[in-house]
C-alpha cells in the first residue's frame, strides 16, 4: 500500500537547504552475530541462508562477502514430530544449467551466484516440503551457537480481483490494483510480490510490501502497488519507467498470508531501509524471530493472479 | 497541606513583630515617552539602604517608619529620578522615567546602581535588556529573544534545526514559556530557526533556571516570562523592518491619551514568494513552498489608579506545502500557536495588589496528504483554558508576599489520524481527545531576615486529574496486542495526582559586593512531550499524566557565589547545581508514529529517571562602550530506563560537557554598534548503527548502545553592525548587517550511515555521513520608526 510519511516530507524540506559530507567520527564495531534468512512455502523445500553480521564499515569486496557465509552448521526443520536435516549447497558446486532455477527461488540472479560462492541449507526430502496450516520449527547449531525459531504457513487469502490502471499523466505506465476482502477475524498479515513474465527473473516485493489488517479488518477495499526495483537488472531501464508496470507486461501477483512475527520482521525491515538517513525517525531496529540470532524464519501462504497490462 | 499552613503561620507571626508607626509608599513606574509600565525598575531608599523592584505590572510598595526619605528610582537605560518623600501618611508615588539621551551617557553617572546581582535571593535568574538583544547579531536579521536566552550559562542551544532548548539537563518540554502569562507550547518557527516572539512587541524577558518562585509551576526546568508591550499611550508610533526573507511592522498608539492604548505587530516571511519566479509555470512542483507569519496585539484600559485591564493575543502559523503534480501528490503541513489573555489589575490599598487573568492557549500540528483518491490526515495539539488569581502583598519593608491560585483545563489531542480512499474510509480508531484538570495554590514570601540574610520561601500545592471520556487499551504484556479495553465516561476520574512543591532560596551577604546563595526546589510536572525523533520537531506530541504515566518530579539543589567588581561595572557568578528528574518519558525502542493509531500513545512509552549536575561560570560587563558577557558551563546529564539500552544508564542526547557563549557589544560612537556572538558546545550524543548484515541483497543494521556516539562539536561565530541613519524627531532608521557563521563552520545537523553499491559486485561501501545546514550567511535589514 502506498504510505506517505510526515517525516519524509520534513526531511525533503531540510535536505533542500542542507549540505552533506563524510563524517569524521569513530564508530566502535559491535559484536558479530549469526544471521538467518530462511523461508518455506507450500510444495517447496525449506531454504535457510546462514551468514554473520559485520562490525566494520567501509567497502566490501567479493572475498569478504563470501566470508559472511557460515559453513558446516547443523540445520534441521521439524514439523509434526518429523525432523529433516538440511544440507549445505554452494553455488560454485552446482551445475551452471541449474543456476537460473535456483536464482528465481533465492531472489539472487544467476550471474551473482556464479561469481560469489553463495551457500544455502536445503533438502530434497519432500516429507518436509511446505504444507498450508502447518508449523515449522528451525534449529541451527555451530561452534557455540544454538539458534531456534518457528513459523507457520497460514491459509492464503485470495484477492477478489486484480487489474492494471494507467497512472496519469503517463499514457502507458501504471500500477497494479487489487481488491481484498479481509477475513472477519483480526490479525491477518500479508506480503505482496509481483513478477513481470519474461522481464524479472524472480518475484520482487516493492517497498511497503508487508501490511496487516489493523486499519482494514473485515473490510473490502482497493489498494495499489508500484513495481519494486530489480536490483539485479543487467540492462538499465528508462528512468521514467522505474516503479511502473507498462502496457504489454504480463504480471504475476503473488499475494501471501504470513504470520505476525514474520510480518513484524518485514515491516521493521522496510521501515529501516526506507528510514535510513532520516533524522526524524527514531533508530529502527529490525525485529527478528530468531532466538540467539538475527534475521527471519518465515512461512508464506501464497495466492497467485495473472494480469495482462492493457 | 502541612507545609502550606505552616508557611501561612510563619508569615502571620512575622507581621505581628512590628507595632511602630509605619506608612506605605506605593505607586507605578512608567516610561515617560510611551507610558509603558516598567517591570523590575528599582526603588531605592537611601536612608535604609533598602530597595524594592516593580512587579510585572510596574507596581511597587514599601512600608517604612514615619520619616523623610530620599527615594531613587532607577531603570537601565533611563535617567534615574531622585525624589524626597515626607512619609507621614500612606503616599502614592507615580514616576515617569525618561530614556537616557545617548550624548548624556558620556557623563558618568556617579550613583551606584542598586545591585540586583548580589542583593536578591534569585538564583539562576536572568533578565534580558531588549535594547541590548537588538544589537546582537541575528540569524537572517531576525532579532530573537529565545536565541539570546540560549547564550546564558546553563541554557543550551540545540543547534540549527531543533526547536527546543535545554536548561540544566532538562528536556525541551520542561521549559515553561509564557507570553503575557499564556503558555506557548511550541515557541519556534521553521524548526527552531526563528522563535515565535517578535522582538518589536516584546517589553521584557525574564528567565528562571534555578529556583523559580512559587507563583510559577507546571514545569521542572525553567520559566521564561515574556511580557508584551502595552502600546504607547502618549502618541502614535510605527516601527518596522525590511529584511531579506521577512518583514515586520508594528503600530501603536493611544486610544485615549494616558488612559488606554493599543499595539499591533505583525511579521511574515516571503521565502515562498521569492522562490516562485524560480519555479517554472509547468513545473510539477508548482505550489511548493514554506512561510510563517505571526501577529501580536494588545490593548489596555486604565479606569483609575486602582483598576486596569489588559487584553492581549498572539497568533502565529507555519505552513509548508509540497506539491508534485506528476505523482498526483499533495502535502500541506500547517502548525502554530494561538494565545489570548485577559487581565484585570486591582489595587485594594497601598499594600495589596491583585491580578486576575483568564488565558486561552492552543498549539496544533496538522499533516494532510493526498495522492490520487487516497487521503491521509494527522492531527495533534493541546488547548488550555487557564484562570489565575495572583496577589502581591507588601506588609512591611522586610516582606514581599505573593499568593494565589491557578486552575487549568487541558484538552490534549496526542495523535488523531484519518485516511480514506475514494468512498472507503479506513478505520483509524476514534479521534482521541484527552481531558484533564490542573489546579494549584501557592504562597511565596521574600523575607529580609537581617540586613545580611535574606530568604525567599514558597510553597505550591498542585493537583492534576485526568477525566473521561477516555478509552484505555489494555495490552497483553508479551504480545503487545490489545487484551481488554476500559471505557471511562465523561467527567469520570481516570487518574489523580497531587503533591507539595516547596521552594527555598537564601542569600547571605559577605561584603558590599559579594554574596553567597543557595536554593532548593521540588517541582511537579503533569504534562509530557513525547519525541519520537532524534531532533525536536513540531510533530512531537503533548500528553497528560494518565493511569499509566506518572507526573514528572524534579528536585534541584543549587548554590552560588556572586561577586561584583569595579563599582558594579562587572558582575560575576559561579553556580553549582545537582538535579534529579523522576518519571521521564521516552518512546519504546522501535516505536513508529502509526503505533499511536487505535491505541493509547502512552502504551508505547517507557519510563525512567534522569539526573544532571554541573557548574556555571558567568562574567558580565554591564556598561561602557564595550560591554557583554562570557558564560561557561561544565555539566553531565544522564538517563536510566529499565526498558532502554538493556537497563544500563546512558547519556541524554543533549548531554554537553562544555558549553561556551560569548556576547560582546561595542559602541564606539552613537552611530555605530558592533556585535559579536560566539558559541561552542560538545556534540550531541546520538544512536547510530555499528554492525550490518545482509538479508537478500539489502543491508540491515544493528544499532550501537543508546546515545553512545558523539557528533562533532558545534561552534560558530556571528558578527553584526548596526548603523544609525540621520535622526530627527519624526523619523529614525538604521541598517543592520549581520553575518551568521562567519568562518562557515559546517556544524553537524545529523549523522547517518550511508551505503552505496551492491554487495554482489564487490562495490558495497558503508560510511558515516554528516549533514550540515548553514554555511556563512550574510543578511541585511533596514529598520525604521516614526
Amino acid at each position: 500500500m502506498k504510505k506517505i510519511h510526515p517525516y519524509i516530507l520534513l526531511f525533503i524540506l531540510i535536505t533542500t537547504v542542507s549540505c552533506e559530507r563524510d563524517a569524521t567520527i569513530d564508530i566502535k564495531g559491535g559484536e558479530q552475530k549469526p544471521v538467518v534468512y530462511g523461508w518455506i512455502e507450500p510444495g517447496m523445500p525449506p531454504v535457510v541462508i546462514l551468514t554473520q553480521s559485520k562490525p566494520y564499515f567501509g567497502t566490501t569486496n567479493f572475498s569478504e562477502l563470501s566470508d559472511l557465509f557460515i559453513h558446516n552448521a547443523t540445520v534441521t526443520v521439524t514439523t509434526d514430530n518429523y525432523t529433516a536435516p538440511l544440507s549445505e549447497i554452494c553455488s560454485q558446486n552446482v551445475s551452471p544449467s541449474l543456476l537460473p532455477v535456483i536464482a528465481e527461488y533465492l531472489g539472487v540472479d544467476s550471474a551473482t551466484l556464479s561469481q560469489v560462492n553463495y551457500c544455502v541449507y536445503t533438502t530434497f526430502d519432500n516429507n518436509i516440503f511446505g504444507q498450508t496450516g502447518k508449523k515449522y520449527f528451525l534449529n541451527i547449531s555451530f561452534d557455540n551457537y544454538n539458534l531456534s525459531s518457528e513459523t507457520e504457513i497460514p491459509q492464503p487469502v485470495a484477492l477478489d480481483s486484480v487489474w492494471f490502471k494507467v497512472q496519469p499523466p503517463a499514457t502507458n505506465l501504471g500500477f497494479i490494483w487489487a481488491t481484498l476482502t479481509d477475513p472477519p477475524a483480526s490479525g491477518n498479515c500479508y506480503r505482496w510480490f509481483a513478477k513481470r513474465k519474461g522481464k524479472d527473473f524472480s518475484f520482487i516485493a516493492p517497498m511497503g510490501s508487508a501490511f496487516d489488517d489493523k486499519f482494514i479488518n473485515g473490510t473490502t477495499f482497493n489498494f495499489a502497488f508500484n513495481r519494486g526495483d530489480d536490483d539485479f537488472a543487467t540492462t538499465p531501464e528508462p528512468p521514467e519507467e522505474r516503479g511502473y508496470f507498462k502496457i504489454g507486461d504480463t504480471v504475476i501477483v503473488k499475494f501471501c498470508s504470513i504470520d505476525e512475527a514474520h510480518y513484524q520482521f518485514w515491516r521493521t525491515f522496510e521501515i529501516q531501509v526506507s528510514n535510513n538517513g532520516n533524522p526524524f525517525a527514531a533508530p529502527a531496529p529490525v525485529k527478528s524471530n530468531i532466538n540467539e540470532g538475527l534475521g527471519i524464519w518465515g512461512g508464506y501462504g501464497p495466492a497467485y493472479d495473472t494480469v495482462v497490462c492493457q | 497541606m502541612k507545609y502550606f499552613l505552616g508557611t501561612i503561620f510563619i508569615c502571620v507571626f512575622c507581621l505581628q513583630n512590628y507595632a511602630q508607626k509605619k506608612y506605605t509608599l506605593s505607586g507605578y513606574v512608567k516610561d515617560a515617552a510611551t507610558g509603558e509600565y516598567m517591570i523590575a525598575a528599582t526603588i531605592f531608599i537611601k536612608e535604609t539602604g533598602k530597595g524594592v523592584v516593580t512587579n510585572n505590572y510596574g507596581f511597587f510598595s514599601i512600608t517604612l517608619n514615619e520619616g523623610t526619605y530620599s527615594v531613587r528610582i532607577n531603570y537601565a537605560g533611563y535617567e534615574s529620578v531622585l525624589q524626597v518623600v515626607e512619609l507621614n501618611k500612606d503616599i502614592r508615588l507615580n514616576v515617569a522615567l525618561s530614556p537616557k539621551n545617548q550624548m548624556m551617557e558620556e557623563v558618568v553617572v556617579t550613583d551606584k546602581a542598586p545591585d540586583q546581582n548580589t542583593k536578591s535571593t534569585d538564583m539562576g535568574k536572568v533578565e534580558l535588556d531588549m535594547e541590548k538583544v537588538k544589537t546582537l547579531p541575528a540569524f537572517m536579521g531576525e532579532v530573537d529573544v529565545l536565541k539570546t536566552i540560549q547564550l546564558m550559562p546553563g541554557v543550551q542551544a540545540t543547534g540549527e534545526g531543533n526547536s527546543g532548548f535545554y536548561v540544566r539537563g532538562g528536556g525541551p518540554d520542561q521549559n515553561l514559556i509564557l507570553l503575557d502569562e499564556a503558555p506557548v507550547y511550541n515557541a519556534s518557527h521553521l524548526f527552531g530557526f526563528f522563535s515565535v516572539f517578535n522582538a518589536d512587541a516584546v517589553k521584557s524577558v525574564e528567565l528562571y533556571k534555578g529556583s523559580m518562585p512559587a507563583n510559577f509551576g507546571g514545569r521542572l526546568a525553567s520559566v521564561i516570562d515574556i511580557t508584551m508591550k502595552e502600546g504607547n499611550n502618549q502618541q502614535y508610533q510605527v516601527d518596522g523592518g525590511i529584511g531579506i526573507i521577512s518583514s515586520r511592522l508594528t503600530v501603536q498608539g493611544p486610544i485615549k491619551k494616558d488612559t488606554s492604548s493599543f499595539i499591533i505587530s505583525g511579521r511574515r516571511t516571503y521565502i515562498d514568494v521569492l522562490m516562485q519566479p524560480f519555479i517554472k509555470k509547468d513545473s510539477p512542483f508548482k505550489g511548493t513552498g514554506y512561510y510563517f507569519y505571526d501577529l501580536n496585539t494588545k490593548f489596555n484600559y486604565r479606569f483609575s489608579d486602582k483598576d486596569r485591564i489588559f487584553l492581549s493575543g498572539y497568533f502565529g502559523r507555519d505552513v509548508f506545502n509540497y506539491k508534485n503534480s506528476d505523482a498526483g501528490f499533495n502535502v500541506r503541513i500547517p502548525w502554530g500557536n494561538a494565545t489570548a489573555t485577559l487581565r484585570w489589575n486591582h489595587l485594594f490599598n497601598h499594600k495589596l495588589f491583585m491580578n486576575v487573568s483568564t488565558i486561552f492557549t492552543k498549539y496544533d500540528f496538522e499533516f494532510g496528504a493526498s495522492q490520487d483518491d487516497f487521503k491521509f490526515a494527522l492531527l495533534s495539539g493541546i488547548t488550555d483554558i487557564n484562570n489565575k488569581l495572583d496577589f502581591y502583598y507588601f506588609p512591611t519593608s522586610r516582606h514581599q508576599i505573593k499568593f494565589g491560585a491557578n486552575y487549568i483545563y487541558h484538552i490534549f489531542v496526542p495523535t488523531a489520524a484519518s485516511a480514506s480512499q475514494g468512498e472507503t474510509v479506513f478505520d483509524t480508531g476514534n479521534k482521541t481527545k484527552l481531558f484533564a484538570h490542573e489546579a494549584a495554590l501557592y504562597v511565596n514570601d521574600d523575607f529580609d531576615v537581617t540586613d545580611l540574610f535574606k530568604i525567599s520561601f514558597g510553597l505550591r500545592y498542585s493537583l492534576f486529574n485526568q477525566v473521561g471520556p477516555f478509552t484505555r487499551y489494555v495490552k497483553d504484556p508479551t504480545l503487545l496486542t490489545t487484551s481488554d479495553t476500559i471505557v471511562y465516561n465523561k467527567g469520570q476520574s481516570v487518574s489523580r495526582y497531587h503533591g507539595p512543591e516547596p521552594r527555598i532560596s537564601m542569600r547571605y551577604t559577605l561584603s558590599k559586593q559579594a554574596s553567597l546563595k543557595a536554593a532548593f526546589t521540588r517541582t511537579l510536572q503533569y504534562i509530557h512531550l513525547a519525541s519520537l525523533s532524534a531532533v525536536s520537531l513540531p510533530t512531537d506530541v503533548w500528553v497528560p499524566s494518565t493511569d499509566r504515566v506518572q507526573p514528572q518530579i524534579g528536585y534541584q539543589y543549587s548554590t552560588g557565589y556572586f561577586r561584583n567588581f569595579k563599582e558594579n561595572k562587572y558582575e560575576s557568578s559561579i553556580e553549582l547545581y545537582y538535579k534529579t528528574m523522576q518519571n521521564q518519558v521516552e518512546f519504546r525502542e522501535g516505536a513508529m508514529p502509526d503505533d499511536d493509531v487505535k491505541d493509547n500513545p502512552d502504551n508505547n512509552f517507557v519510563f525512567g529517571k534522569g539526573w544532571s549536575y554541573g557548574a556555571e561560570f558567568f562574567v558580565k560587563k554591564r556598561t561602557g562602550q564595550l560591554n557583554g558577557w562570557i558564560g561557561y558551563t561544565l555539566s553531565w546529564t544522564k538517563r536510566k530506563f529499565v526498558d532502554l539500552n538493556f537497563g544500563e544508564e546512558f547519556y541524554a542526547k543533549f548531554d554537553r560537557r562544555h558549553d561556551i557563549s560569548v556576547a560582546i557589544v561595542y559602541e564606539p560612537n552613537k552611530k555605530l554598534t558592533f556585535g559579536l556572538v560566539f558559541v561552542y558546545g560538545t556534540g550531541n550524543a546520538i544512536t547510530l548503527p555499528h554492525t550490518w548484515y545482509l538479508i537478500q541483497d539489502e543491508v540491515v543494521y544493528e544499532f550501537a548502545p543508546r546515545n553512545s556516539i558523539r557528533m562533532p562539536a558545534y561552534h560558530r561565530m556571528d558578527l553584526s553592525l548596526t548603523v544609525k541613519g540621520k535622526e530627527n524627531k519624526k523619523f529614525k532608521s538604521s541598517w543592520n548587517f549581520s553575518i551568521y557563521n562567519v568562518y562557515s563552520r559546517l556544524n553537524p545537523y545529523f549523522l547517518y550511515i550511508d551505503e552505496s553499491g551492491s554487495p554482489f559486485d564487490g562495490s558495497l561501501t558503508i560510511k558515516a555521513k554528516q549533514v550540515s545546514l548553514f554555511p556563512i550567511l550574510p543578511s541585511v535589514t533596514w529598520n525604521f520608526s516614526f
